[in-house]
C-alpha cells in the first residue's frame, strides 16, 4: 500500500488537483501541513537560530519528499519525519564551521511583554536554555523529542535512529544531564545574585549600620 | 541519610550497578509510562527509603514541566513558500523521487546562489499592506490548508526569477590588490532564498561595476543622494581613532548588471529607488566632474598643523579637520574602473559614535557625531558642507550624538544627568560623569546645520530618533541610558525601542503620543546598540541589533508598520527575522541589503539582498568574500 493512502487527509484534493500533481506531491503537501510546525520547533530548539531552523525544516521536507518510498508504515510517518529532521540537525552540527558564534538574543518585536512575562521568562527560560545548551546534542535531542514533542517508545527510538533500549538509556542520561546542568545554572545564578546584593548594600568601613 | 539507606549494603552512588542508578533509570522510565509493575514496586520502595533518589525523581518530573513551559517557536511565514519552491526545483531537476542524494539543498549549504525560481508567494505576500486580499487563499503563517489547493500552483509551472523594480546596490570589499573597492550592481531580478544551483541566476557580483577604490579600511560608507561622492568612515579602534574622508564617485553610467534574465513579466513600473546606491539621476550627467563637489587641496597634508573646527571655542583638544593631499590619480570619466581616488579628509583622529553619518536629503551636508580619540571628551555633532575643506563642530557639550536628518535640519540627542537634586538637567559630559554614577535620561533636539542653533521643540525622553520619510512617525529609544566608560558615550540601559508620532508642529514641550513598542530587549540580555532605518514608503523598518557579546556583529530584522497607528503589524512581521548581519544595512523601496558576518557557516562575508515587488519576493547575494574581512554595505 502506498504510504499516501493514510497520510493524505485530503484525498479529494489529490484527485481533483492539477494533472501533473503526483501522489508524492500530495503526500509531502499534507505531511508539511500536519507537521511543519513541530518539526520547525524541534529544529529551532536544537539550533536556536530561526533562520537556520527554517532552512533545516525545508531540507527535512525535501528529504522526506525524495525518500517517501522508504516509509513503509504510514502510521509511523511522524516518527519517520522526526528521524529525518534529527539527521538534518546532526548533519548541521557536523557541518558547522562557525568562526564567529552569534548567540541568540531573543528580542521581541511589537507589543512589549508584560513585566510578569519578562520576569517569568528571565527566571525560567534563561537557566533552562543555558542548561540545555550544555548537554550533549544527542541527549538534548532525546529530551526535546520525549518531553516536548511527546515521542515515546518506538517513536522515540525510530526518530533517534537507535534501538528502543538505547533510546531509553539515552533519555535517562539526558534527564540526569539536564538536572545537573540546571542545578549548576541555578547555583551560579544564586551566587551572582548574592554577590549583587552584597555589592548593593556594601558601605565603606565605619559607616555601616544605622549611622547613629 | 535515612535509616533505610544505612541498612542497604548496596548504597554506593558511584557504583554503576547501584540501586540508585537503577532507581534513576526507572524514575526516568516512569515518566515515559514504560515501567513494569514489578519495577514500579521496586522503585517506590527505593524512593521511600532514599531521599536523594526521591529528589532526583522529583527533579526529573519538574524539569519535564519546565521544558514543556518553554514557548513554542513559530515557523516563519514564508516557510511553505521556500519549501514549495525547493520542491518545484526538486521536481524540475529530475532528481526528485528517484534521487538519493545525500546533501541537503538548503540555501545555506550552497556555495552561492545561482538558481532561478520564481518566488511568487509568501514572503512578498507578507509585505503587502494589510487588507490586501490573498487571492490564492494560501496562508502565510500556516502550512497549506486542506482547502487551499495545490500550493505549488502559486509558484507557477516553470519557475522563473522574480522581476523586481530595478535598483542598484553598492558595497565595498577587500580587493585582491589589497585595496578596498566600491562595487555597484543592478538588481532587477531575484531568486528564492532557497534556490538550488541553476545556470541562469547569477550571483549578484557577476555583473558588478567597480566604482572607486581606496587604501583605508572602511568602517562604514555613505553615498550622497546624487551619488557624486561617498563619505568613508575609517574603521577605527577605540584607542587609535580614524578619519572621515570624502571620495568622488565616477559618473559614468554603470551598465546594468547581467542579472538573471527574468522570464517572468518584466517590471511595468521600474522604480528609481535604489537601496543605497547611485540613483539613476547620477548617471544622467556623465560630463559633470566629481571634483566640483570635492575640493582636495594641496595646501594641507596629514602632517600639516591641525585646523581646529571653526565654530568650536573649546580649549580642549578637538579632533582635527585637515585637508589631505590626494593621491595622484585621475577620476575616470567614462570608465569607472577602480582607482586611487582623490580623498578629502574632513576630520581626523576621531571615533564616530551615535547614529551613522548621513547626508542631508539635498546632499549638501554630511552630519555625524564623533569624539576625539585623545582626551576625555564625549561626543559632539559635526557637519560638513560639500565644497568645504573640513567638518565643523555644532555642539559643544561633549554629550550629543547625531541621530538623523529631518528635512534640512539635524536631529540629535543628548544625555542628561537625572540626579534627583538637579534643578535643571544639564548635559552629562562623560568626562564629568563617573562610571556607575546615577543613570542618564535622553533628550533630543533639532539643529540648523548652517547656524548651529537649536530650533524647534525639544524632545525630552527621546534618544536617537529616526523619522520616517513622510515625517509622520519616528522610532526612538525610550528609557534610561548608561555611560559606557570605555567608549565614553551612552548606551541604552532599561527601556525599549518605540514607534511614536513625530510632532507635526513646534510646541513648547513634547508629549509622547502613545508610543508603540517596536522592540523590547530581553531582560537578561544587554542591549548595546542598534540601527534603525525606514524604507521610503514608511511602511517598513529595518532594525539591526548588536550582539550583546560582540557589537561588531548583530542581527537584522525587517518589521512592517501599520502607518495608521504606528503599531507593528504582527500579521506581517517580521518579514526578515534575526538574520546575522554586520553593522550597516541599506533599505530602499522594495529591498533591503545587508552583509553577513564572515565565518557564518565557514564562509566569508556576503552581501545579501531581499527584494520584493507586490506580493512577490526573493533574494540574491554575492559570492562569499575570500578573506575573513567584512563586506561593507554602502548606504
Amino acid at each position: 500500500m502506498h504510504p499516501t493512502g493514510q497520510i493524505v487527509l485530503t484525498g479529494d484534493r489529490a484527485m481533483t488537483g492539477t494533472p501533473e500533481r503526483t501522489a508524492a506531491d500530495a503526500f509531502i503537501e499534507d505531511l508539511f501541513a500536519r507537521h511543519q510546525g513541530e518539526i520547525y520547533a524541534y529544529l529551532y530548539r536544537m539550533v536556536r537560530d530561526p533562520e537556520l531552523a527554517a532552512d533545516m525544516t525545508q531540507d527535512a521536507f525535501i528529504k522526506a519528499y525524495r525518500n517517501h518510498a522508504s516509509l513503509t508504515e504510514p502510521a509511523h510517518a511522524r516518527a519517520w519525519l522526526y528521524q529525518i529532521a534529527h539527521r538534518v540537525a546532526l548533519d548541521e552540527f557536523r557541518r558547522r564551521k562557525i568562526v564567529r558564534f552569534m548567540p541568540w538574543t531573543g528580542e521581541s518585536y511589537g507589543s512589549a511583554p508584560s513585566a510578569e512575562h519578562l520576569a517569568m521568562d528571565a527566571r525560567l527560560s534563561a537557566p533552562l536554555q543555558r542548561a540545555l545548551d550544555k548537554i550533549p546534542e544527542r541527549q538534548r535531542a532525546a529530551l526535546l523529542l520525549a518531553e516536548i514533542h511527546d515521542l515515546t517508545g518506538v517513536e522515540l527510538a525510530a526518530a533517534l535512529g537507535v534501538s528502543h533500549v538505547a533510546a531509553r538509556a539515552l533519555l535517562t542520561r539526558a534527564r540526569e544531564s539536564l538536572r545537573q546542568a540546571l542545578a549548576a545554572e541555578r547555583a551560579a545564578e544564586a551566587a551572582a545574585e548574592a554577590e549583587a546584593v552584597s555589592a548593593a548594600h556594601g558601605l565603606p568601613p565605619g559607616r555601616s549600620g544605622s549611622g547613629r | 541519610m535515612t535509616e533505610g539507606r544505612r541498612n542497604d549494603p548496596l548504597l554506593r552512588h558511584n557504583d554503576p550497578q547501584s540501586p540508585h542508578e537503577r532507581a534513576r533509570g526507572l524514575a526516568s522510565d516512569r515518566l515515559d509510562g514504560s515501567l513494569t509493575a514489578t519495577d514500579a514496586i521496586w522503585l517506590d520502595d527505593h524512593l521511600h527509603a532514599c531521599d536523594d533518589c526521591r529528589a532526583v525523581a522529583a527533579a526529573y518530573a519538574d524539569d519535564r514541566e519546565l521544558l514543556r513551559s518553554l514557548p513554542a517557536p513559530q515557523p516563519p511565514r514564508d516557510l511553505w513558500a521556500r519549501t514549495s519552491v525547493a520542491l518545484d526545483r526538486e521536481r524540475a531537476s529530475g532528481h526528485g523521487l528517484a534521487s538519493r542524494r545525500g546533501g541537503g539543498i538548503g540555501w545555506r549549504a550552497l556555495p552561492a546562489i545561482v538558481a532561478v525560481v520564481l518566488v511568487a508567494v509568501v514572503v512578498g505576500r507578507s509585505l503587502i499592506p494589510s487588507g490586501t486580499p490573498d487571492a490564492t487563499g494560501i496562508g502565510l503563517s500556516s502550512p497549506p490548508p486542506a482547502s487551499s489547493g495545490n500550493p505549488a500552483s502559486t509558484v507557477g509551472a516553470g519557475a522563473t526569477p522574480l522581476a523586481v523594480d530595478p535598483g542598484d546596490v553598492a558595497w565595498v570589499n577587500h580587493a585582491a590588490d589589497g585595496r578596498y573597492t566600491m562595487n555597484i550592481a543592478n538588481v532587477a531580478a531575484v531568486c528564492p532564498s532557497d534556490a538550488a544551483p541553476a545556470p541562469d541566476c547569477a550571483p549578484l557580483d557577476q555583473g558588478a561595476k567597480q566604482l572607486v577604490s581606496f587604501d583605508s579600511q572602511p568602517g562604514s560608507v555613505v553615498l550622497d543622494p546624487d551619488a557624486l561622492q561617498a563619505a568613508v568612515v575609517e574603521s577605527s579602534a577605540s584607542t587609535t581613532g580614524g578619519k572621515i574622508f570624502v571620495v568622488p564617485i565616477a559618473r559614468a553610467t554603470p551598465k546594468p548588471s547581467p542579472s538573471p534574465t527574468p522570464t517572468a513579466e518584466p517590471s511595468v513600473e521600474p522604480s528609481p529607488s535604489p537601496v543605497a546606491s547611485p540613483s539613476p539621476a547620477a548617471t544622467d550627467s556623465p560630463s559633470a566632474s566629481p571634483s566640483a563637489t570635492v575640493h582636495p587641496t594641496a595646501a594641507g597634508s596629514s602632517e600639516s598643523p591641525s585646523v581646529p573646527p571653526t565654530s568650536s571655542p573649546e580649549s580642549s583638544p578637538l579632533p582635527t579637520a585637515t585637508p589631505e593631499t590626494p593621491p595622484p590619480s585621475a577620476i575616470p570619466s567614462d570608465t569607472p574602473a577602480p582607482t586611487a581616488a582623490a580623498m578629502l579628509a574632513i576630520i581626523k583622529d576621531v571615533i564616530v559614535v551615535g547614529g551613522d553619518a548621513a547626508y542631508s536629503p539635498d546632499g549638501d551636508w554630511l552630519a555625524f557625531s564623533a569624539r576625539p580619540v585623545a582626551g576625555n571628551d564625549g561626543p559632539d555633532v559635526y557637519v560638513w558642507h560639500t565644497g568645504d575643506d573640513q567638518a565643523r563642530v555644532l555642539t559643544k557639550d561633549h554629550a550629543s550624538v547625531f541621530s538623523s536628518w529631518v528635512g534640512d535640519r539635524i536631529l540629535a540627542s543628548r544625555a542628561v544627568d537625572m540626579a534627583p537634586d538637579a534643578a535643571s538637567p544639564d548635559a552629562a559630559s562623560p568626562d564629568a560623569a563617573s562610571p556607575g554614577a546615577s543613570g542618564h535620561v535622553p533628550t533630543s533636539f533639532l539643529i540648523d546645520p548652517s547656524s548651529g542653533k537649536e530650533v524647534g521643540t525639544r524632545l525630552d525622553g527621546v534618544w536617537r530618533p529616526v523619522v520616517d520619510p513622510s515625517g509622520h512617525w519616528m522610532v526612538y529609544w525610550t528609557g534610561t541610558l548608561i555611560l559606557d566608560p570605555v567608549a565614553r558615550t551612552w548606551a541604552p540601559d532599561e527601556g525599549r525601542l518605540v514607534v511614536d508620532r513625530w510632532p507635526a508642529a513646534d510646541t513648547d514641550t513634547f508629549t509622547p503620543d502613545d508610543p508603540q513598542s517596536l522592540l523590547t530587549p530581553k531582560a537578561d540580555v544587554p542591549f548595546k546598540d542598534w540601527e534603525v532605518r525606514w524604507d521610503p514608503t514608511g511602511r517598513f523598518i529595518g532594525v539591526w541589533v548588536a550582539d550583546p557579546l560582540d557589537p561588531a556583529l548583530g542581527r537584522l530584522s525587517l518589521v512592517a508598520i501599520d502607518r495608521s497607528n504606528g503599531h507593528v503589524d504582527a500579521g506581517r512581521t517580521p518579514v526578515l527575522r534575526d538574520a546575522p548581519a554586520l553593522p550597516g544595512f541599506a533599505i530602499g523601496d522594495g529591498r533591503i541589503a545587508w552583509a553577513s558576518p564572515p565565518g557564518q557557516d565557514g564562509e566569508g562575508s556576503r552581501l545579501l539582498v531581499l527584494a520584493w515587488k507586490g506580493p512577490d519576493a526573493g533574494r540574491t547575494r554575492t559570492e562569499p568574500a575570500s578573506s575573513l574581512e567584512d563586506i561593507i554595505v554602502v548606504r
